[in-house]
């Protein structure tokens, strides 16, 4: 094919108008939040396409779904931006400002207290005030602010905050969420964080500049559903590094395309498309390859999909697709089920878990068959970059992003995702329980880049898992071993395995047993020498039924 | 409005794994100083800091400390009811 540009010039030299975006923003956006656009809006072309505007959630009010909303204490806060990082939707945001700057802005808060409210929305922080005053650099103050219209109350960002204790819940009212939609407008008015406040070393720093923040919130994702903080960090490590304008992204359908695509509502600022369910492999090359002859090679290709879209119906395709060594870079939201449809098992759910098609009852006692590994699939495509990351373990997240990128070829991001109604969890947990994942070898952290080396023992890297010499992580202080069944104690999904005496039953036991040859296997193939080799036997019996 | 669901507690009657709520921030005078908490609804509370006397002053006076300002916490001094010196 020709070089033929995507869209046409018009007369003026200019791309052809997809969509009015004013009249889309104003007209369409409103009707929606009016709840009038059923029957107030004309059926147009427009609407028959499907197109939406870039990040036109932006409109969408979510101040009157949760009862509260994250209280902010500078005084406790180091700037860790950990907050900033986790929240599933763009609901709080972290600011570096010169004190100059703040007093100037300040001005033109009339009331004399809201000024000293805003005023003291900022703090002193070592990491930005005090190293810098040490080198003789004029300090910065660093603020955190919330966005009351994204802010679902799912707490997360107060288990990211942890023993700082800068943030906590309060209840709202209507004067306090008054107070915070003024003070959110105030913090959109400040000019960005000067460039010279933002380390580029400092990868958990990304989320300062806007470069990064791809993601503007207003999803109808559940309260703190791990998929939305995935969806948010892959896109501010890519777009840090190349800029809004060289990403794209496909979706298969799943819950990510329904509450990114709730018409009209997009949380995306960069192009995004929706594939089928089965296909988004096979819908990217098909981009790829377009992209390819337009010149566009330094664009990055994200598709996006469950684990039911990618490790079951969609699997041939990206086998195809891996196989073609194409530059495209897959990105799993693994919540270990079909979680759109209502949570049926997927091959990604654990042994013993209990899910729709694995119920739990007399004769099947949750999911029968073994966990299928598709990081270890992937690693034995050649020159396939593979990582298996959570957003909690967010600077091994954000480098497994950032390689994958670089490479030159084919990359697969599994990435655990909580899924709150489904795993039976609590609103903030998603942090809480992905570190739990990967402490119980649930979920082992791994990183395979085919640059490292000619064996596989080179490219395999398992560091970011505690205890990776031994079988199970044992917790120093306390001597408590951290196993499988630690795991599953703590989740709705498998909360019938254990009697009223706590015990477990033999099916989790078995569970445990997939979980820790599971783990062996990347000792060995990452050629980890074992502290205490052990003698037990693979728990899979050689016809393939599960050992009981 | 939603509010945080636990499931594993719905299902289980376990102990929440919930965060708490702030339902007020005390301020107690202490053979060390003043010290402030924040106390959750459930009433425990988040560790305790020590206050210098000039905050404590300006509490006393009426003037609410300037990091509460946005979300407005109900404040408690020694047991009793802060109000701000232009409330009734
Ligand atoms: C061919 C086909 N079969 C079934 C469906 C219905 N469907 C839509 S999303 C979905 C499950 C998605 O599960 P997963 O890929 O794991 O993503 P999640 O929702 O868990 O994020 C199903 C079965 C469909 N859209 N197309
Ligand atoms: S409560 Fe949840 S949605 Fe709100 S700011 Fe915190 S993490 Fe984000
Ligand atoms: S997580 Fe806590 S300490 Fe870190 S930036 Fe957020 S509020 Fe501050
Ligand atoms: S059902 Fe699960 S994966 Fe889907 S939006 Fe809710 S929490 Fe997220």
């Amino acid at each position: 094919m020709n070089e033929t540009p995507v869209a046409v010039p018009t007369d003026e030299g200019k791309r052809p108008r997809l969509l009015d975006m004013d009249d889309f923003n104003s007209r369409v956006i409103d009707a929606y939040n009016e709840g009038t656009a059923e029957r107030g809006l004309e059926a147009d072309t427009d609407t028959a396409r499907s197109i939406v505007t870039a990040g036109s959630a932006v409109y969408r009010d979510f101040s009157y779904i949760a009862p509260e909303i994250p209280l902010y204490d500078p005084a406790n806060c180091v700037g860790c931006m950990e907050c900033v990082i986790e929240c599933p939707d763009t609901a709080i945001l972290g600011k570096v400002i010169e004190k100059d700057t703040l007093e100037k802005e300040l001005q033109s808060i009339e009331d004399p207290v809201e000024r000293d409210g805003l005023r003291a929305r900022f703090a002193e922080t070592q990491k930005y005030t005090t190293t810098y005053e040490k080198k003789g650099e004029e300090g910065g103050l660093f603020g955190i602010f919330i966005d009351p219209t994204k802010c679902k109350g799912c707490a997360e960002c107060i288990e990211a905050c942890g023993d700082h204790q800068a943030l906590s819940m309060i209840s709202k009212t209507e004067t306090n969420l008054e107070q915070y939609r003024r003070s959110f407008n105030f913090f959109k008015r400040l000019p960005n964080t000067p460039k010279r406040f933002i380390n580029e070393r400092l990868l958990s720093d990304m989320m300062l500049t806007e470069d990064a923040l791809l993601y503007v919130g207003g999803a109808g994702s559940c309260m703190g559903c791990g998929e939305g903080t995935v969806l948010r960090m892959m896109l501010a490590a890519t777009g840090f590094v190349y800029g809004d304008e060289n990403i794209g992204l496909v979706a298969a359908t799943g819950c990510n395309t329904v509450y990114t695509s709730t018409y009209p509502y997009n949380p995306y600022l960069v192009p995004w498309a929706n594939s089928l369910f089965e296909n988004v492999a096979t819908f990217g090359m098909g981009v790829r390859a377009r992209w390819n002859q337009m010149g566009w090679q330094n664009k990055r290709l994200w598709c996006i999909g469950g684990d039911g879209a990618i490790l079951d119906i969609g699997f041939q395709a990206l086998s195809r697709m891996l196989a073609s060594g194409m530059d495209i870079k897959v990105l799993v939201l693994d919540t270990q089920l079909y979680s759109n449809t209502g949570g049926q098992a997927s091959t990604a759910s654990f042994m013993a878990q209990r899910s729709d098609m694995a119920e739990f009852g007399k004769v099947m006692k949750g999911k029968q068959e073994r966990r299928k590994e598709l990081a270890n699939i992937c690693m034995m495509h050649p020159d396939v970059f593979v990582a298996q990351t959570t957003a909690a373990h967010f600077n091994h997240f954000y480098r497994a992003i950032i390689a994958a990128n670089e490479y030159p070829g084919p990359a697969v991001i599994m990435a655990y995702t909580t899924c709150q109604p489904e795993h039976g969890i609590a609103d903030n947990m998603a942090m809480h329980q992905a570190k739990l994942a990967v402490d119980s070898r649930a979920f082992p952290l791994l990183i395979h880049d085919p640059r490292k080396g000619e064996r596989l023992s080179e490219r395999l890297d398992l560091r970011g898992n505690p205890g990776v010499k031994e079988d199970w992580y044992t917790i120093p202080k306390t001597g408590e071993q951290i196993d499988f069944i630690t795991f599953a104690r703590t989740e709705g999904r498998f909360s019938k395995h254990f009697g009223k005496d706590g015990k477990p039953s033999k099916e989790l036991l078995v569970a445990q047993q997939d979980r820790l040859a599971n783990w062996r296997l990347l000792q060995e193939l990452a050629g980890i020498m074992r502290d205490e080799p052990s003698k037990s036997k693979s728990p899979v019996k050689k016809t393939g039924k599960t050992a009981s | 409005m939603i509010p945080r669901t636990d499931r594993m507690q719905e299902e289980t009657g376990k102990q929440s794994m919930l965060t708490k709520i702030i339902d007020h921030i005390e301020y107690t005078q202490t053979e060390d100083g003043w010290m402030s908490r924040k106390i959750h609804d459930s009433g425990g509370s988040i560790m305790a800091h020590k206050i210098g006397d000039g905050e404590i002053e300006a509490i006393q006076a009426g003037k609410r400390p300037a990091w509460t300002i946005i979300g407005l916490p109900r404040i408690i001094v020694n047991d009793a009811l802060f109000k701000e010196t232009d409330e009734q």
